[in-house]
């Protein structure tokens, strides 16, 4: 079942494959090219799933994951790290400020799309 | 004299006497210069595998045909094969395919026309080879 998905990533090579991966999915693909413009996007717009790197100009990915944890409306939403990070300090980093899940770039869209079927509930 | 641009894609072949970029985009599939420095003749092909089975229509697209209708089209343009310099590129590894037989980037470079090539024009289209991409790690927290 499509859903409405936020990429944050400031590279925007990233956020085209990534977008492209997810479309093939059919779902509905919005990106931010950082934290503060994603916070702004989601004032405005729920989505069924944040997708977000870790290093980024403004707002790093992780602090991002805090502040949407900290609003209702982004309580539960599920959470994907996708970042060149591969570290266990960094993943348990990712994992205490309530991400749902830690993909390490480069991805395979394939394995993208299966990851977040998954975490979206909807059939593989 | 006026220089120009040529692309050519899979399959293709050109050579000139004029001053000519000729450009492609190759992976796995090779792209063999040959050029004869006394006349400034060259030009360049585009094959995908070094044999294939036979059909003429697409006949380029094939190591063994592709060299002859380069070496050719060089003659054509007023170029001697016995002067030939070489240069190769591609042969890259740019799909990991899991279980996959068919090796293409390592037939290309295999492949006896590439072979001939001098070693250091060989040894520079393996040093182009891209390396196999690894994806990373996926984890999914409780």
């Amino acid at each position: 079942m499509p859903a409405t998905i936020l990429i944050v990533e400031d590279s925007k090579l990233v956020r085209a494959m990534v977008r492209a991966a997810l479309q093939a999915d059919d779902h509905r693909v919005m990106e931010a090219p950082g934290g503060r413009e994603a916070l702004a996007t989601l004032d405005d717009t729920p989505v069924d799933l944040v997708i977000t790197d870790v290093n980024m100009p403004d707002m790093d990915g992780l602090t991002l994951v805090r502040a949407l944890r900290a609003r209702p409306r982004e309580r539960s939403t599920p959470i994907l790290v996708l970042t060149t990070e591969d570290g266990e300090a960094m993943k348990q980093r990712g994992r205490e400020a309530g991400a749902t899940g830690w993909l390490v770039k480069p991805f395979h869209p394939d394995q993208l799309r299966h990851t977040v079927r998954h975490v979206l509930g909807t059939p593989a | 004299m006026k220089s120009g641009e040529v692309t050519i894609h899979i399959g293709g072949v050109y050579a000139s006497e004029r001053p000519t970029i000729i450009k492609t985009l190759l992976g796995s599939c090779v792209a063999v210069c040959l050029h004869d420095p006394e006349r400034a003749v060259g030009g360049m092909n585009h094959f995908m595998l070094p044999r294939g089975d036979g059909d003429d229509a697409e006949a380029g697209r094939f190591g063994v045909h592709a060299m002859d209708l380069l070496i050719g089209a060089i003659m054509k343009a007023g170029g001697d094969r016995r002067r030939l310099v070489a240069k190769v590129f591609g042969g890259a590894h740019v799909l990991e395919i899991s279980g996959s037989v068919v090796d293409v980037p390592r037939r290309n470079i295999d492949f006896k026309h590439v072979r001939r090539v001098r070693p250091h024009a060989l040894a520079e289209a393996q040093a182009r080879a891209a390396p196999p991409i690894s994806y990373g790690s996926i984890t999914l927290f409780d």
